[in-house]
């Protein structure tokens, strides 16, 4: 039994890992959903699916990309992005969600000058 | 007898014309001119520098092994360049590309008044050691074997704005180092360390023009005001208007400089993204600062990152659409 628990571990962290990775087009994703006219009632899940993708990638793109990217889409639509928020949001991420909201009203309006 | 003298001579003026004609250009980098033709590393002959998208006519031409150097008279002068008045004006041509020539009817008027034809070319060329000149250090030797020619001075060229750039393939390197070295690019460089995040706020070129503008007390920064333009992209054209340079404009850097890692310290890197900031905006664009030197990781704009923008992990796991375009230092 104890011999297993490098491989358990192993195993664990490779679920671990597999949670929180994104699929290799996850940047071209989010480019064609930035320029997608979105629906009031019906994409709601779909764009708690992107905040999600945005909090997961805050651990590997310091630059806020996608953040950057999604600026416009919110400026066009955001009650509904508002609601997305609201919906996700809990006490551990509360603060990125904070910033991103941030960033989303502000870098399509203001640029980043 | 006389028909054939008539021919002759009409033969030899239109040698005089082609030769008119194929010997105006326009440039395609910026270049130093000089006031004699020598072209060795001491660079005390330097008085001016003719940047991109200048013209001249040929006074004269003289061959350094495979490259020539030219006694020119400036056509026209394009912003930032400045050439001093001086009796002579030299500038050294080792390749095709940085000369665009000028189409006949564009210089006829201007070269037909002035042109010297080159009679001894090729005695000097048959002179000079038939190599291939990379570097001005290279030509210290050559010029010296280079037989002199009578001095027909050009008109004086206007100087227009400031000196700012140095020019020739490698010459960048003293103002690299110097820009590099500088307290102002040490200064940038810790206020931006300072106040970076530990992500991406939003505000990259708002944060680096701070940097750029932060000095010590009776200190004058990198730049001398804040520029009040939107979008980081932007930034590759307004920091020519405060003395900076893209190296990016110029070999051998264009090369040397695929990667935002092997831009020098204190380098500002703009990138375009294609990501839009307003109705007007469509490319805003990214900017940071390199804090280390070439082939050292280190940026930073509003956050820092070992990696330029374009090479994270994130970058490359999931693509990119930043592509640098702006290696800017201020000599």
């Amino acid at each position: 039994m104890i011999k297993m628990i490098p491989f358990l571990l192993i195993l664990l962290l490779n679920f671990g890992w597999a949670q929180a990775s994104l699929p290799e087009s996850t940047m071209k994703d989010i480019e064609i959903f930035s320029k997608k006219t979105l629906n009031e009632k019906t994409d709601l899940e779909e764009v708690k699916s992107k905040i999600e993708t945005l909090l997961v990638l805050e651990n590997e793109d310091p630059s806020r990309t996608a953040v950057h990217m999604l600026s416009k889409s919110y400026t066009l639509h955001s009650l509904l992005y508002d609601k997305a928020f609201k919906s996700i949001e809990t006490e551990k991420n509360k603060k990125q969600l904070t910033e991103i909201k941030q960033i989303l009203k502000n870098f399509y309006k203001k640029g980043n000058g | 007898m006389l028909i054939s003298r008539i021919i002759y001579t009409f033969s030899l003026l239109s040698l005089f014309c082609i030769q008119t004609y194929a010997d105006s250009y326009r440039m395609n980098a910026n270049y130093f001119v000089r006031s004699s033709s020598n072209f060795n590393d001491s660079g005390d002959n330097k008085i001016g520098v003719l940047t991109k998208g200048s013209t001249f006519t040929v006074l004269q031409k003289r061959m350094l092994g495979k490259a020539e150097a030219l006694q020119i008279r400036v056509t026209s002068l394009v912003p930032p360049g400045k050439v001093q008045p001086s009796k002579e004006l030299w500038i050294y041509k080792p390749n095709e590309v940085d000369f665009i020539k000028m189409s006949a009817d564009a210089v006829a008027t201007e070269g037909a008044a002035t042109e010297i034809p080159c009679s001894d070319c090729e005695t000097a060329a048959q002179k000079a050691t038939p190599t291939s000149v990379k570097n001005t250090g290279d030509l210290a030797d050559l010029s010296r074997t280079i037989t002199t020619k009578e001095n027909t001075a050009p008109a004086d060229p206007k100087p227009t704005t400031e000196v700012k750039p140095e020019t020739q393939a490698g010459s960048y390197d003293a103002a690299i180092l110097k820009y590099s070295q500088s307290e102002e690019v040490q200064y940038s460089i810790g206020y931006a360390l300072k106040h970076k995040k530990s992500a991406s706020q939003g505000y990259c070129y708002r944060s680096v023009k701070k940097a750029l503008i932060a000095a010590p007390k009776g200190k004058k920064g990198l730049l001398s005001e804040y520029i009040w333009d939107q979008a980081a992209l932007m930034a590759k054209n307004s920091l020519k208007k405060h003395g900076f340079i893209n190296l990016l404009d110029s070999e051998p850097y264009k090369t040397q400089m695929k990667s935002p890692r092997n831009a020098p310290k204190g380098a500002v890197l703009v990138y375009s993204s294609g990501i839009p900031c307003g109705e007007k905006v469509l490319d805003c664009g990214h900017i940071e600062i390199k804090t280390d030197s070439a082939g050292k990781p280190g940026f930073v704009s509003d956050y820092y990152s070992k990696d330029a923008i374009n090479e994270t992990a994130g970058a490359r796991k999931y693509g990119t659409s930043y592509k640098l375009v702006g290696v800017m230092i201020k000599p």
